[in-house]
């Protein structure tokens, strides 16, 4: 059995084929198309790896669609049959709790998402309808990024507001990256050989883009750092994360912007970029540190503090964690954040070995504590697709 | 007797140390008083006022002046108390007191939000507030334990609750930001929101001055009560909505503590402050059993007092309630600025 997933990005869509085998999940095929709908100086391309052969195509890609229908050119022409095809949704609201096959009920509650993550939904919905109208007697299912979450008890997803407001408009903390925590927590669970219900860890998702930290309470998500939308918590790339509320109607009023201009200013010009004035890319950044920039410094200096503060609250919250876990790009590549981040933390049993920190491999699990740590400290690699794929087989067996 | 103003009533209270009585008063009626000096509260100094405390002199009325776009409902009315009373009775001491400047010289990175540079040149940080409140707590802790205090979570407990993290005598991070707002929810305030939600709501044709006062007025224990809800009802009723918003305050009191031990690397005492400990016990019993992990051993046998440890000897995190009295802590300023003076 073939498995296509899709996982789109706000101007990228990430694919890969699975083969399903004897209770094996292989990559046969992956590729990204990158600068969807992007207008600049470069042209936007599509790539393909499939075996050791690799195709890299400069097309116009003016939407997701296209893509998705470039990716099925491609499969037709090299003749490889698909038998299912899995979709990432990153907010599937109060509606879905977990992945689910795509019928027309489905679709229906997948459009009433769409205002909730206004970059990322209408775009896998567009997928999915290409998907749809290209094979269309295949099971298709989406996998979201919110329902690792839907265990958040009441009391860490309540905002203090208005009650009959909250029920009108459901405005409570969702969260997201929750496929790689799902994935994540396996993992971990697997590498330290402990069944998924008997530890409480504190995942640091870090990516390039948006990053958030998620605690994890023998298995389930009982909290996460972005809340209603993918904005507050962490200092991220170009979002500002944490606010006071009161801060954002002031600027409102002190420049007479309108929502949107200051929605955009939040999301896409704040953050690391909005305070160095120089990168989105703490990678930058830290190669830019020492060289007398103040304000590369406190970028620096604000993502770090900002993510101890977090991992502190859910160390807190969870009552102790046997384990700190760091993920994706910036997590699985960064020893300088991670050390940082490390730092003073020997108040819960932490101790991170640096020269473990300096060496680990990006390509798998490491452990980077020192013998005597009661708590251990991991980088594990990040895999949205595969997750993705081994929940569709179990929608797909039980069907 | 001693003579307080306090911006939020614009009035003056009178308050006699001896009895413990106190009384409002306006500006006018205070000239039918013999006092022996008058406080100001000042409720955000900015980068003007750094002090917690300031002996006035015509300088410091300048300064305060320069403070009034910083928080102007507020600066307006200590400003003009300042000018008017400070020049009827030059005789007697004049104090200002600054509830941001504790905070004044907070590292940027704990200061600062992560906003564009042509925002953050508007003069927009995280001045944080009732920052007196948590150095008189310190000041009370250094009292009882001569040598163990060295980081400190430091809790109110009240209408509007805060919590900052001192550490060598030095704070290092506080709940409140740019306004009081955010942080923990108050009384009628929501604390930390998302902010995509202050645009979802414009959007849906909501006015800013609205979302103000839903944020502001409408929100916080209240809000989530469906009904007028302060500090005490939420710790005594016992309906099923203030249950859940009692564990909700509860659970945002522990992720704030945590949060600051982090930034610490560690706490060697968290005390609590509130005006009545009996009422709020059973609430700080419940956040420090959040603690196990750290060893925090609470003493359930105790005898409840003005000033209490309420962890064992073997704890390895010291627990203190402290009774809270404004009043008495802004005579308690008063006066050991004054001491300072004569030394």
């Amino acid at each position: 059995m073939n498995i296509l997933i899709f996982n789109c990005g706000s101007s990228s869509l990430s694919f890969k084929i699975f083969t399903h085998k004897e209770r094996e999940l292989n990559v046969i095929l992956k590729g990204k198309a990158h600068r969807v709908g992007v207008v600049g100086s470069e042209k936007s391309f599509i790539e393909f790896s499939l075996g050791e052969e690799k195709v890299r195509t400069s097309v116009d890609i003016p939407n997701h669609r296209k893509a998705a229908e470039l990716v099925f050119a491609f499969l037709k022409d090299k003749e490889i049959a698909v038998n299912s095809i899995g979709h990432r949704f990153v907010h599937g609201g109060s509606f879905f709790k977990s992945s689910t096959l795509i019928d027309e009920d489905v679709k229906e509650k997948l459009k009433l998402c769409v205002p909730l993550a206004p970059i990322h939904n209408p775009v896998s919905l567009s997928v999915i309808n290409a998907s749809f109208s290209h094979y269309s007697h295949i099971p298709q299912y989406v996998a979201f990024d919110s329902a690792f979450h839907s265990t958040i008890p009441y009391y860490a997803y309540t905002y203090a507001l208005p009650i009959d407001l909250i029920k009108k408009y459901d405005y409570r903390k969702f969260g997201f990256h929750g496929l790689s925590y799902s994935f994540v927590t396996e993992r971990v669970s697997r590498y330290l050989g402990i069944p998924i219900d008997k530890f409480k860890m504190v995942a640091c998702h870090l990516g390039t883009g948006g990053a958030s930290v998620c605690a994890i309470n023998r298995g389930h998500s009982s909290d996460t750092s972005m809340g209603y939308s993918p904005l507050p918590g962490l200092v991220m790339s170009t979002r500002s994360g944490d606010l006071d509320p009161m801060l954002t109607i002031y600027i409102l009023y002190l420049f007479g912007f309108k929502t949107d201009e200051l929605n955009d200013i939040l999301s896409k010009k704040s953050g690391l970029l909005g305070v160095s004035a120089y990168s989105s890319d703490i990678r930058d950044i830290i190669a830019h540190l020492n060289k007398e920039d103040m304000q590369s410094e406190l970028a620096f200096k604000m993502y770090i503090h900002r993510l101890k503060k977090y991992i502190g609250s859910y160390i807190a919250a969870l009552d102790g964690i046997d384990a700190l876990v760091f993920t994706d790009d910036i997590g699985v590549t960064n020893p300088g954040v991670r050390e940082k981040v490390c730092d003073n933390m020997e108040w819960c049993g932490l101790l991170l070995d640096k020269r473990l920190n300096a060496k680990a491999d990006i390509n798998t699990i490491n452990s980077l504590h020192s013998n005597s740590s009661k708590v251990a400290v991991l980088s594990v690699p990040t895999d949205e697709e595969l997750m993705i794929a081994e929940q569709g087989v179990k929608l797909l067996i039980k069907k | 007797m001693i003579a307080v103003f306090n911006p939020q009533n614009n009035s003056f209270t009178l308050y006699d140390p001896v009895s413990g009585e106190s009384s409002y008063v306006d500006i006018e009626g205070l000239k039918r008083h013999q006092l022996e000096y008058v406080c100001y509260l000042l409720y955000n100094g900015g980068e003007v006022i750094t002090d917690s405390i300031t002996r006035i002199d015509g300088q410091t009325v300048r300064r305060i002046k320069d403070t009034i776009h910083l928080l102007p409902e507020h600066n307006q009315k200590t400003y003009q108390a300042v000018k008017k009373i400070y020049l009827d009775r030059p005789a007697i001491p004049h104090f200002l007191l600054c509830e941001t400047g504790f905070f004044s010289r907070l590292p940027e990175e704990v200061t600062a939000y992560a906003v564009p540079v042509f925002l953050k040149k508007t003069g927009i940080k995280r001045f944080g507030s009732n920052s007196l409140f948590h150095e008189y707590m310190m000041q009370m802790l250094k009292e009882v334990v001569q040598n163990r205090a060295n980081k400190i979570v430091s809790v109110y407990l009240g209408n509007s609750p805060h919590i900052a993290a001192i550490k060598d005598s030095r704070p290092v991070e506080m709940t409140t930001g740019f306004s009081s707002l955010e942080g923990l929810m108050s009384v009628n305030g929501c604390g930390d929101i998302d902010p995509t939600i202050i645009f979802d709501l414009y959007s849906k044709g909501m006015p800013f001055n609205e979302i103000n006062i839903l944020l502001s007025q409408k929100s916080g224990f209240s809000g989530l009560a469906g009904r007028e809800c302060d500090f005490k009802q939420m710790l005594t009723e016992e309906d099923s909505k203030i249950i859940k918003l009692r564990k909700i305050f509860a659970y945002n009191v522990v992720r704030y503590i945590g949060a600051f031990i982090s930034v610490m690397g560690g706490v060697d005492s968290i005390v609590f402050g509130c005006s009545r400990i009996e009422t709020a016990l059973s609430l700080i019993v419940e956040i420090i059993s959040h603690f196990t992990f750290l060893n925090i051993e609470i003493d359930k046998s105790i005898t409840i007092n003005e000033h209490m440890k309420i962890s064992t000897y073997n704890s390895m995190v010291d627990v203190y309630c402290f009774a809270y009295d404004r009043l008495k802590m802004i005579r308690k300023l008063a006066i050991l600025s004054l001491e300072v003076e004569r030394e």
